[in-house]
């Protein structure tokens, strides 16, 4: 399995966004899991290259992918 | 990042002559190239000089005295520990700088405009104003609906993160301690970003204007009760601790502090403050309502009485006992004779 170059956002945070190394094959699934911890992908905007992605997506090189949180807590 | 070709991107633009395709391809463009100069702008961080010439100059010190003190040594030694850490984090800064993404262009920022018009519907470009805004859906959180609202994100200078929360059909709380909220983040049409601080500068930072506008959106539709401009729970104002109807009112116990309505609200009779039920008692001699503060415990009864109900007892007792200690006399004095027995016949009688 040759790894791939993705684009990974987490606007969860501090808004990570950095070009990061993956296995071939890797699920969207696979790469919350991975990447997002203590969380459900259920409470999260997934989207690939700007559009909602189902679970099962095998990404590819060059994919730009962005988590979101759903709820983001505003203050006073 | 998969997308069009350039050509293929200004080919389709000029297919459907419309307005807003125009907007959005100017609006790009300008973008990429605030964008560009930014990031021409940008320099990587600078080395640690100031902490290695401290340390240079403790090191020379040391030689020219030739001290070989304990004491110097570990000045020097702090020095260097000092001048490490910098250093490191001097590194970690320059990785960092090397890592980052590249400026967006204007293909990015093109189909950035593109999916957010796919997720809001509509994207409103103002060249002239320099501004890009869309409308959030209608906003409802714990069953107050808020309205929708308008982000303005100002794009002269979209490095400066400026931009405004603008409520469409203002529902603002009922009291007027709340002047311009709008939302329970939202003041004089500006967001108290809270956890969305970091996100939004960094996705304007890297020209990410959907996720920008997606991260301004979920903290508009998140409600934080712990740190709100006004609770949604006084927002219809606030619920009659009495009654339990809501009131705006803007009356409250000055005893325990609960909100009341005006009809469930009393004042105290002396000295007028403002009771809920609970705190208003009665005083067991007029039977008016007051205050913790304004009734006092009667001694012989043990029952709470006013200050005049109180005295006026108090001046019964008083009379009572003088009464009594009047009638007492005069029953001592009716107990013994007018004329007493061994003097009788002794008493004085004018002539």
């Amino acid at each position: 399995m040759c790894p791939v170059k993705i684009l990974y956002i987490n606007n969860d945070g501090g808004g990570f966004a950095d070009t990061i190394e993956i296995e071939s094959g890797t699920t969207v699934q696979k790469l919350f899991d991975d990447r997002v911890q203590y969380a459900k992908p259920a409470d999260y905007l997934i989207r690939v290259n700007r559009q909602p992605a189902p679970a099962d997506q095998n990404l590819q090189e060059g994919d730009r992918v962005s988590f979101t949180p759903l709820k983001i807590e505003g203050a006073s | 990042m998969k997308a069009a070709p350039l050509s293929a991107t200004l080919e389709r633009s000029r297919r459907p002559r419309s307005l807003r395709l125009v907007q959005r391809i100017r609006l790009a463009a300008r973008l990429a190239e605030q964008y560009a100069e930014c990031e021409r702008r940008t320099e990587p961080p600078s080395p640690p000089e100031a902490g290695w010439r401290r340390l240079s100059d403790q090191a020379s010190l040391l030689r020219r005295s030739g001290q070989r003190s304990s004491r110097a040594l570990a000045a020097l030694e702090r020095r260097a520990t000092d001048f490490q850490s910098e250093f490191d984090s001097y590194v970690e800064r320059l990785r960092a700088f090397a890592r980052r993404p590249p400026a967006p262009t204007f293909r990015d920022l093109y189909a950035e405009l593109l999916a957010l018009e796919e997720e809001f519907g509509e994207a409103e470009i103002d060249l002239q104003g320099k501004t890009l805004s869309v409308v959030t859906e209608l906003i409802e959180l714990e069953e107050v609906e808020l309205g929708r609202f308008r982000i303005v994100l100002d794009c002269s200078a979209v490095e400066r993160a400026e931009y405004d929360v603008v409520a469409l059909s203002a529902n603002e709380p009922s009291s007027s301690d709340f002047a311009k909220v709008t939302h329970p983040h939202v003041r004089d049409e500006g967001l108290c970003e809270g956890e969305a601080h970091e996100p939004i500068r960094a996705a304007l930072k890297q020209g990410r204007l959907s996720d920008f506008f997606a991260i301004v959106d979920r903290t508009l539709k998140t409600y934080n009760p712990g740190s709100a401009y006004a609770r949604l729970s006084e927002w219809d104002g606030q619920e009659c601790q009495d009654c339990g109807c809501r009131t705006t009112d803007d009356l409250s116990c000055s005893r325990c502090g609960d909100s009341t309505c005006s009809d469930c609200s009393r004042s105290c009779s002396g000295c007028d403050c403002d009771l809920c039920a609970y705190c208003a008692q009665e005083c067991s001699g007029c039977e008016e309502r007051f205050c913790s503060d304004c009734l006092a415990e009667s001694s012989s009864s043990g029952r709470g009485l006013c200050t005049s109900c109180l005295q006026e007892r108090e001046n019964e007792r008083e009379a009572d006992e003088q009464e009594s200690e009047d009638q007492g006399e005069s029953e001592e004095s009716d107990s013994q004779p007018a004329v007493h027995a061994v003097r009788l016949g002794e008493a004085d009688v004018s002539a």
